[in-house]
């Protein structure tokens, strides 16, 4: 049997595609799954490709069929689709008419990629600017912690931070940390603890827990409320690993409320050990100093005079008197010369002495001085004395001066010859007298020898 | 905000005080000064550490007004953790 060579306009051999596919049981109500590509939306109606291995169905879910979805489809999402196979003829395609689609990650899913979206949006705006970042400051006495009052959290972190330094204000805000409405919670107790004021620095934390219970801590009101706090914020939701939006808006991010509590104070114990030894450098080193000044002064001091500044004129006024002595009984210049010397001596010592000394210095000097001059006049008026002692006395011997008192000088005559003995004339001889005043020629009339 | 001086503050001025004095270059009316304002910023610290009263509070809203309650952890319930 020969077939018909049949040919077919465009419209005819799309209505048969259409036909075959549109009466096909098994695609009047089909399930399909696989990834989200091409996703857009316009005016509520959703278009898509669900991606295979290696093939492509385009999808449509008209708007009338999206009120009931429970999540925001976009590209990349593993998705199951519910719908029935149809033809757009226009078009020439064949696509899946949507009536009913579902995450397949689940809540898990949906929740991770409104996270991921939430965190772009956040980081635009500078939530997480690593400059906006706060500092905590070095020694908060007062501490905010927003967390739930029961529980394990709120205890580890009151031990821990009591542990470390007993004496500490903390002041709890307290607040759900999981299920519906916790988030807002949280951020309103953070919102009171700011009110408030009178802290230091917040810890917003909880324990460990799933994904799902650690949530609002991922919440956009959580964030804004952290952002908006006045006081630094140290976030410490209970996940060693993965960060959450509170931990990454936060000034500061801890795997757990215990390490916060940690790293929140210092231990008091640390502090006070530090201070008692920078007492100690300080008084060593103080002490020291005043050690050098000492040894600065001992050298000076030690110069042999300044030992015992009375010494210096100890050691004067005996010099002076040595001097006093020899000038009594010495020879004029020694005296002169020495006095020099001690004048000089005097001066160079005094030019060395403190300057509360040197007043006292000259003025000794000053009085040595005069009763120096007072010596050497009463030295020069003996020596005078004594002058005109020996002039006398040497008048007196000279020969006129004998003459004058009385005695005679006898000549022989005519030899001329000084009389001194008896028995140098005879009876008979001449002799000539000299006398104070002219002469006298005589006879000898008798010799006498002398009487004893 | 409080004007006055930060124990932080306090410390490093203090480092700066041993810098000094192991200098060696003050004169000794200075260092003696030094030393003076060395040991009072060491007083004002300890004194700091000792400044706040050991207290834990609550925090409670009434209305538009915030107060603080003395508080302490309740003992852990015979059921375990509390689940909310």
């Amino acid at each position: 049997m020969a077939k018909e060579t049949f040919v077919w306009t465009v419209d005819e051999i799309t209505q048969r595609i259409k036909s075959l596919l549109e009466e096909d049981k098994e695609l009047e109500d089909v399930r399909v799954r696989g990834e989200i590509s091409n996703f857009s939306r316009r005016q509520g109606n959703l278009f898509f490709s669900l991606k295979g291995k290696e093939s492509l169905l385009r999808c449509v879910m008209f708007s009338r069929w999206t009120s009931e979805l429970d999540f925001e489809p976009e590209d990349g999402l593993e998705v199951e689709a519910r719908g029935s196979i149809g033809v757009y003829k226009p078009q020439g395609r064949y696509q899946l008419y949507v009536m009913e689609l579902y995450s397949l990650l689940g809540k898990k899913g949906a929740l991770y990629l409104a996270l991921e979206r939430l965190k772009r949006k956040l980081a635009r705006e500078g939530y997480f600017e690593p400059s906006r970042k706060r500092p905590l400051p070095f020694l908060p006495q007062r501490i905010g912690i927003v967390t739930s009052p029961d529980g394990a959290a709120i205890r580890d972190m009151l031990t821990v931070l009591n542990r470390r330094f007993p004496n500490l204000h903390i002041i709890l805000s307290p607040c759900r940390v999981q299920g519906d409405y916790a988030a807002e919670e949280i951020a309103q107790a953070l919102e009171n603890l700011n009110l408030y004021g009178g802290v230091d620095v917040v810890i917003v934390g909880r324990g460990g827990g799933s994904l799902e219970d650690l949530f609002p801590f991922n919440e956009e009101v959580v964030a804004r409320a952290i952002y908006n706090s006045r006081f630094p914020v140290i976030s410490a939701v209970g996940h060693e690993i993965d960060f959450t939006i509170s931990d990454l808006v936060a000034d500061e991010r801890a795997p757990t409320p215990t390490a916060a509590a940690e790293r929140v104070v210092p231990k008091k114990k640390d502090l006070i050990e530090d201070l008692w030894r920078r007492k100690n450098r300080i008084v060593d080193l103080m002490r020291r100093r005043v050690e050098f000044a000492k040894n600065e002064w001992e050298k000076v001091r030690a110069f042999s005079h300044f030992r015992k500044p009375e010494r210096i004129f100890f050691d004067l006024r005996t010099k002076l008197e040595e001097r006093r002595r020899e000038l009594l009984s010495g020879l004029f210049h020694q005296g002169k010369i020495e006095r020099e010397r001690i004048g000089g001596i005097l001066r160079a010592l005094l030019s060395l002495s403190p300057r509360q000394k040197l007043k006292s210095a000259q003025e000794k000097l000053k009085r040595e001085e005069e009763s120096l001059k007072s010596s050497f006049s009463r030295y020069l008026r003996r020596k005078e004395e004594r002058l005109e002692g020996f002039k006398k006395r040497v008048n007196d011997l000279s020969p006129l001066a004998v003459l004058q008192r009385g005695y005679s000088i006898c000549f022989t005559y005519p030899e001329g010859e000084i009389v001194r003995e008896h028995h140098q004339v005879k009876e008979g001889e001449r002799l000539r007298v000299k006398v104070w005043r002219g002469e006298i020629y005589s006879k000898v009339e008798r010799t006498q020898g002398e009487i004893k | 905000m409080k004007n006055e001086l930060k124990f932080e503050e306090a410390l490093k001025r203090l480092e700066e005080i041993v810098q000094q004095l192991e200098g060696g270059e003050l004169g000794l009316e200075e260092a003696l000064k030094v030393f003076e304002e060395g040991i009072k910023l060491i007083r004002f610290c300890e004194k700091k550490l000792e400044e706040v009263e050991k207290r834990i509070d609550i925090l409670v809203k009434e209305g538009e007004e915030i107060k603080l309650k003395p508080w302490t952890p309740e003992e852990e319930s015979l059921f375990g953790e509390s689940n909310e």
